[in-house]
Order: C-alpha cells, then sequence, then structure tokens
C-alpha cells in the first residue's frame, strides 16, 4: 500500500513536469503565431545569404589595421582605437560598479527586515522603518524597471552625450538590481546564530551584522562580480546610443561593410569578458573553500610567539589580496582617467538642457499648449490604442518566446556541460566507457562549453543586432539573439546545479547498467527541475526587461515606439513608451516573484 | 545566599499549547543542573524564560531579587550580556575565524562599531586572552583557523570558550550533545562541568541522556508537559519512568 502511494505521488510530479514542457511549447507556439512569425521567415533572404558568407568568412581573418584606404597618414594606429573603445567600455562599466556597489549596499539595507529588532521597538520606530522599507522598495522597483539603454537614452536627451550620462545610466539599474539581490541572499540567510547573538544581549544591529552577513558574504560577492560582467556587456551595447564603447565601433564598422574590423573588435570583446568571467569563478572557488591550515612549524613555549606562529599560517590566500589590489588600482584608474566624468555637469548649457527637458519637452504635447493636465488622458489614451498595447503585447511574446526557446534548448545540453557527466567516472563509479566513446563525448562536452560560453558571454542586443543583418527584419532575430544569450547562462548553471547535486540515487542508476543519458533523465532531471523552473521565471524577468529594447533595432515592438519617437523629437511621447515599458517590467517582476515564491514553497 | 534566578509560578503559552504550567524553581549561583524531559517537555522553553528570549504569559522571574519583566531595552542586553548561551546548533559563525566567534561573546557589551573594528583589527592584549582560555578548552592551535574546517568536537568548545569569554555567570545549553557521539558528549559535559567549578558559574543544561544526568550533575529537574516532575539530588527509577510515560496522542504527533 505504502509503494503504491509512493509511486501515485512519483507519476503525479513527473506529470507536471511533462505539463511544463508541453505548456511552454504550446505558449511557444501561441507567441509566435501572436507575432505573425512562421518557421520559413527563419530562411534568410539570398541577400541576407551572401552578406551571412562574406560575414563568416571574415571571421577568419579579423583586421589588424584599418579596412579603410582613406585614412590619414597621421592617425593612430589600428590596434589604439580598438584598444581605447575597450578601455572606455571596461572604464565605464567599472565606474558604473563602484557607485552601484556604494548605493546597492546603501539601498538593501533597507530593503530587508532581517535587522529590524523583533523585541520591544516603540511604535515610532517601527513606523519609521516601515516607511523606509517601502520608499527603498519603490525606488529599486522603478529604477530596475528601466533598462541602461533606456536610462542613457534619457540622460543623453537630458544632459547630452558626455562619460556621466553613460556612467549613471548603468549606475542606476544596476544599483536597484544589487540592492534587490543582496536584500534577497541577506533574507535567505539562516538566522539561528543572529538569534543566538542577540540572546547574548547583543544590539539588533550587531546580531544582523555579526550573525548573517558573514554566511553572506561569498554569495554577495559572486553575485557583484557576475553584475560587473554584466555591467561590461550593457557598457559595450550603449555604443548604440551613440556612446563610443564597443558597440559604436562596431555599428558603424558594419555599416561601412568593414567586416573584418568587426571581428576584431568581437574578439577583443569576447575575450575581455571571458578574462573577467574566469577571473570571478577563481575569486568564488577561493572564497568558498577555505585552506587547509599547515603543521605547526615549531611550538614555542612563550605565548606570543605561539600566536604569530599560528597566525603566520592562517594567512594564505595572497591571490585574493593581489586580486582585490588589481581591481583596486582598476577602479581608482577609471575615476581618474580620460575626461573628466563630472566635469562640466554644471555648465550652464547642461543646465538649461535639463531645465528644457524636465519641464518642457517631457510634459505631454496637449498639457504644454493649454496648461491642463487633464488632456494628458486623451492624448495617452490613444497612444496607447493606435501603438502602445499592440507593442507592449510584441514585446512581451519576443521575451516569452526566447525565454522558452533557450530554456527547452538548454534542457538539452545541460548534461554535456556538465563536469560530472563527461568524464570516465561518475562520483567515484565507472561508467565503462569504450576509449573511443570516452574520447567522442569529451569532445561534445567541449564543444558544447566553448558554445555556453561565447553565448552567454555576448550581449543579447548585439547578438539580436548581428542576426537582423543576416535573417532580415523579422522579430526571428531579437528572440534568437535573446534566447541564444539566455541558452548560455541557463546551460552553465543548469550544469553546475548537477555537479552540486546528490550524487547517491544516481550512482544506483549505474549500478543497475544505465547510462548517462538516462541517469541525467531519470534520476537527476527530476530532482532539479524546480530548481531548473525557479531559474527559468528569473530569467524571464530580465528577458521582458531586455525586449524592451530590443525594438530599438528597428523591430515594431516597444522599443521601436520609444526609438521613433526618440528620432522625430518628440520626447513626450519616448517617455510615455518608457514608461509604458517600465509598467511591463513590473508587472513581469510582480508575476515572477509569485510564481517563484509558490515553486519555492513546493 | 542570594538567590540567583527565582522562578514564581511561571506559565508560558504559544498560542492554544501551553509549554510552561506554573513552575516554581530557585536557583543559586554556582548550582550545577541538568534539566530532563522527553521532547515537548518544555526544557527549552524554560531556558530561554531564563534570559528572558521569552516573556512569561504569566508569574514572575527574579533576577538577583529583581523581575526581568521590569527591565527596559537596555537593561534586558545588560542581563542577557552575563548569561552564556549555547543552543543545539552552537549559533557559531562558520565562515569566521576560531578568535572571531569568541570575540561574540562580548557582543552585547560592545557598540556594533567597535565590534567591527576589533573584528578586522583585532587588540593583542584580547588576542592572548581568547588563545588562554582557548588552551582550557584544548583548541589553542585553532586560534586563526576558519571555524567550518574545524570538526564537530572542536565547533562545541569554540562555543564553550565563547561563554568563557563572555565572563558570564549562567551558561544555558541547550542539549549541547545530541548530534556528537557518546564519548564526545560525556567529554563536553566534563569540560563544562569543570569550567563551571573553576569559575563559580552556574550551569544549566537540558539534556537527554538520563545516564549522562545522573552520572554528573548534583541537581536534576524532571519536566513533563511543561510541569515539574522532580527537583533533587537524585531520581528513583518510578520517577524516571513516569516522566518518559508518553500518552498515546502524544507518541504519534
Amino acid at each position: 500500500m505504502r509503494n503504491l502511494h509512493h509511486v501515485n505521488e512519483q507519476d503525479a510530479s513527473g506529470g507536471k513536469k511533462r505539463s511544463f514542457v508541453f505548456a511552454t511549447i504550446l505558449i511557444l507556439v501561441f507567441c509566435l503565431y501572436g507575432l505573425g512569425l512562421g518557421w520559413k521567415d527563419f530562411i534568410p533572404s539570398e541577400n541576407g545569404y551572401q552578406l551571412f558568407k562574406k560575414f563568416a568568412a571574415a571571421s577568419l581573418t579579423p583586421a589588424l589595421d584599418y579596412q579603410s584606404t582613406g585614412i590619414p597618414e597621421d592617425a593612430p594606429p589600428y590596434y589604439h582605437k580598438v584598444l581605447k573603445s575597450l578601455w572606455l567600455t571596461l572604464q565605464y562599466a567599472t565606474c558604473a560598479m563602484c557607485i552601484a556597489l556604494v548605493l546597492g549596499i546603501s539601498l538593501g539595507f533597507f530593503c530587508t527586515k532581517s535587522w529590524w529588532s523583533h523585541a520591544r521597538h516603540s511604535s515610532l520606530v517601527r513606523y519609521f522603518l516601515i516607511i523606509m522599507y517601502r520608499v527603498a522598495r519603490t525606488i529599486i522597483t522603478f529604477g530596475r524597471s528601466i533598462h541602461e539603454l533606456l536610462w542613457a537614452l534619457l540622460f543623453i536627451t537630458a544632459l547630452g552625450t558626455s562619460p556621466f550620462a553613460a556612467i549613471m545610466a548603468l549606475a542606476i539599474p544596476y544599483s536597484c538590481t544589487l540592492a534587490k539581490v543582496f536584500s534577497e541572499i541577506i533574507d535567505e540567510q539562516d538566522r539561528r546564530t543572529s538569534h543566538c547573538l542577540a540572546a547574548h544581549g547583543a544590539p539588533p544591529v550587531s546580531s544582523w551584522l555579526f550573525g548573517m552577513i558573514p554566511s553572506a558574504i561569498p554569495d554577495l560577492i559572486s553575485y557583484a562580480l557576475y553584475r560587473y560582467e554584466c555591467a561590461i556587456r550593457s557598457a559595450a551595447i550603449l555604443g548604440f546610443v551613440g556612446i563610443t564603447t564597443v558597440g559604436y565601433h562596431i555599428e558603424t564598422a558594419f555599416a561601412d561593410g568593414y567586416y573584418n574590423e568587426i571581428w576584431t573588435l568581437l574578439y577583443s570583446l569576447l575575450a575581455m569578458l571571458i578574462i573577467i568571467e574566469k577571473l570571478s569563478s577563481y575569486i568564488r572557488h577561493k572564497i568558498n573553500t577555505p585552506s587547509e591550515p599547515k603543521k605547526l612549524l615549531e611550538t614555542s613555549n612563550n605565548r606570543e610567539d605561539t600566536i604569530k606562529q599560528l597566525r603566520k599560517q592562517s594567512s594564505t590566500k595572497i591571490s585574493l589580496y593581489v586580486i582585490v589590489t588589481l581591481l583596486g588600482i582598476l577602479a581608482f584608474t577609471s575615476w581618474n582617467t580620460g575626461e573628466p566624468i563630472f566635469s562640466d555637469l554644471g555648465s550652464e548649457q547642461r543646465a538649461a538642457n535639463l531645465d528644457r527637458f524636465l519641464n518642457q519637452e517631457i510634459t505631454p504635447y496637449p498639457v504644454r499648449l493649454s496648461g491642463n493636465w487633464a488632456d494628458a488622458v486623451p492624448w495617452a489614451k490613444e497612444l496607447l490604442i493606435t501603438k502602445g498595447l499592440d507593442a507592449t503585447l510584441k514585446t512581451f511574446y519576443i521575451a516569452t518566446a526566447a525565454i522558452i526557446i533557450a530554456f527547452l534548448s538548454g534542457l538539452i545540453s545541460i548534461p554535456y556541460g556538465a563536469k560530472s557527466l563527461n568524464s570516465t567516472h561518475y562520483f567515484g563509479v565507472t561508467l565503462g566507457l569504450s576509449k573511443t566513446r570516452a574520447i567522442i563525448r569529451k569532445m561534445i562536452s567541449l564543444l558544447t562549453k566553448t558554445i555556453l560560453l561565447v553565448t552567454r558571454s555576448m550581449p543579447e542586443f548585439l547578438l539580436a543586432y548581428l542576426l537582423l543583418q543576416i535573417l532580415g527584419s523579422t522579430a526571428w532575430p531579437l528572440i534568437v539573439g535573446l534566447a541564444l544569450h539566455n541558452y548560455g547562462i541557463i546551460g552553465r548553471l543548469g550544469g553546475e546545479i548537477l555537479d552540486n547535486s546528490d550524487p547517491s540515487n544516481a550512482k544506483i542508476i549505474i549500478a543497475h547498467g544505465g547510462n548517462t543519458n538516462q541517469l541525467y533523465l531519470f534520476t537527476l532531471l527530476p530532482s532539479v527541475f524546480n530548481r531548473l523552473i525557479l531559474y527559468f521565471f528569473y530569467r524571464w524577468e530580465t528577458c521582458i526587461r531586455d525586449a524592451t529594447v530590443m525594438g530599438m533595432l528597428g523591430i515594431s515592438s516597444l522599443g521601436f515606439l520609444i526609438d521613433d519617437a526618440s528620432a522625430r523629437d518628440n520626447r513626450d511621447e519616448m517617455f510615455f513608451y518608457i514608461l509604458l515599458g517600465a509598467c511591463l517590467v513590473m508587472i513581469g517582476d510582480i508575476v515572477s516573484d509569485i510564481i517563484r515564491s509558490r515553486f519555492r514553497a513546493a | 545566599m542570594a538567590k540567583l534566578f527565582q522562578l514564581k509560578n511561571i506559565t508560558k503559552r504559544f498560542g492554544s499549547i501551553t509549554a510552561i504550567d506554573c513552575v516554581n524553581i530557585d536557583i543559586e549561583q554556582g548550582e550545577i543542573i541538568a534539566l530532563i524531559g522527553s521532547s515537548g517537555s518544555g526544557k527549552t522553553t524554560l531556558l530561554k524564560l531564563l534570559n528572558a528570549q521569552h516573556e512569561a504569559d504569566a508569574g514572575e522571574i527574579l533576577l538577583l531579587q529583581k523581575p526581568i519583566s521590569s527591565f527596559n531595552h537596555k537593561q534586558l542586553r545588560q542581563t542577557r550580556s552575563k548569561i552564556a548561551f549555547i543552543p543545539q546548533d552552537l549559533g557559531i559563525v562558520k565562515n569566521l575565524k576560531v578568535f572571531q566567534n569568541i570575540f561574540l561573546g562580548k557582543v552585547g557589551l560592545t557598540s556594533t562599531l567597535s565590534m567591527l573594528w576589533k573584528f578586522l583589527f583585532p587588540p593583542k592584549s584580547e588576542i592572548l586572552k581568547v588563545h588562554k582560555l582557548l588552551e582550557r578548552t584544548g583548541i589553542a592551535d585553532k586560534l586563526y583557523s576558519i571555524t567550518s574546517t574545524l570538526s564537530g568536537g572542536e565547533q562545541q568548545r569554540v562555543a564553550v570558550t565563547r561563554a568563557l569569554y563572555q565572563e558570564a555567570h549562567t551558561i544555558l545549553a541547550d542539549e549541547p550533545i545530541s548530534s556528537v557521539d557518546p564519548a564526545r558528549a560525556r567529554s563536553l559535559i566534563k569540560l563544562l562541568i569543570e569550567i563551571s567549578r573553576e569559575n563559580n558559574l552556574t550551569l544549566i543544561m537540558s539534556i537527554h541522556n538520563i545516564e549522562l544526568a545522573k552520572e554528573f550533575f548534583p541537581r536534576l529537574i524532571g519536566l513533563k508537559n511543561g510541569r515539574v516532575q522532580f527537583d533533587g539530588s537524585s531520581v528513583n527509577q518510578a520517577e524516571l519512568d513516569d516522566l518518559y510515560q508518553l500518552s498515546e496522542e502524544q507518541l504519534t504527533q
């Protein structure tokens, strides 16, 4: 009876997973239908095909010098230009991260209730704390809901192009994201130690700081490093709104047809991102594995000497100090080279620009004429009905289709990206592969890992831009670009989850003669599926956010309307669509939060 | 001699459950006491009432003749900072160094900022003190180790050292031996009792293992359904059988 019950339970949960996968496929079809896309739109036109051939051929010979013949004699060498654009990308990302860390930590502090005292607060203090909490939450929700490219667009229109605009455009949404995730990480920590310190009479902030933060620090650092990587990607694509980072040079090189130059830029951007990723995984590893203390060399009768000895053996992480120092130097140089960042902010020209932007340009057109805010309502209604709703829906379809494609293809790649499934032994149990099969498996795994690394390192916007040139103006390039980047992330993360999951059940499958595919499908995948679904919704949220700007490449969705209004100098309309996008992102966030908390509870 | 703790008709409820039901206990400074009883008999709640982690619903707890319930926030913290509490999971921060965990013993007497300063730039005199205490508990060579690299038994000793460093008058220990093997359990109890005697500390420990309780503790308090079943220096088998006899309903809970 008990066994039967067990089987039924398994069946039910298996059925849930199955229906989740089927549901995603159905929704995918629905989204594609909504976008009016068919599979045949996926085939590039003759022109696109020719372009693709040329572009792909150029990949083997990245440019080492200017491709243009009309370069003046005294122009700086080509590598100079490449390095400069890379440095600018890194510089903006670094400065933005510095600001985002300070703001993110301070905002994050108010976004968690974990440091509030449980006992005997006066109601006035409690009231004040709740207000601070609500205000901080509202700020981070709003700041995050506008994509960095749109912040850049706003800053550039309000102040003019400047390093400050670029840095603030990154810093604002990044501080909000850091604040949100930091507070979530802290909320997930075990509170027992903190309670124990409170039982020792610690003040509330002390028991929070010493009881909860230390165990959160590894996660906080690895998330900050991940965001730094993202900041470099974001800085690169700021080029598409006119800031001279890598993206700018890629766009101009494409317009001029200098494909070899594009590859030079792509390769160097990729190299920079991969170096940063490897560096951060090295730091993560160092932090997470405490070094085994060495044996005591000599014992001494003198207490002070003994303590000195003990201290010496324990401090072995010199490499960490080196990296931290390097990052410090990088931050210092970023703030102190090139165009001064805050230089002409105070200039009258900029002040006038800002004043005009805030007080005139973004005020809805009819309100500017009549001075009556009631006139804004029919104006907004008109925009919403004629284009807004349709574009919002399309943006939603693009994001959803992309994440589903990324998830489904990720499921297939995960076993090949996991370390534990691609050697001759699974956690010490021999798989009995023949030599050739072992080698083939290794090769497939290496290929998968490389593809995952490249796709997750490339900014989704850049991928979409390149695909657009080849596939032509449909929504496909946007979907595929977004899907590729997320596929890279999900594939890698899934692999990590598999490597860290409990191998005991899986070992039984091998003992019963199963192969690695069965191992993955019948034990590992079912046991980690819930976590993958959590991740699916988390990335879906991000996809919606990214999809709001994708249209800026010229495909009808919110981004297109924003870009179009900006080109026509209709700032009020532009601002309206940006806010519409922000609403979509906020709704997505809320829905995803609700669904995720359901799945977490399950 | 003045009583350290006096519990007068203490009752504590959680919703519809009465965890502690009209308990009267007197405790003197330097007493070594074992709390015994089955799971859910109220041992943990009683310990938490003693350093005011819970407030009693009825009755009064006097600490050195003063009622705990009358303390303001500051007095409460001062009171707690003189009582060491060792929870079942030890309440130590695993990824801090051992000396930092021990510094946390004084967290109640130190402001957040000066604690942070002490963490990052530990003063030599304090390190010397900690090293001396660690020598007493037998893990002096772990002074600078990350606590998570220590074995379970060594981590318990970190918690004991923290209590010593705290210079408390009382140690409250909530089943600290439930997760270790018998040999380690015995040596930890011995250590705690020795240290308490050396420093004239009051030790109140909840414990599941009756044999160990009878062997080491001069005073045993038996709790059942939140009531004191017996309180004295010895206990006979009939009383013990009664203490652990559960109703059918309790067994299936």
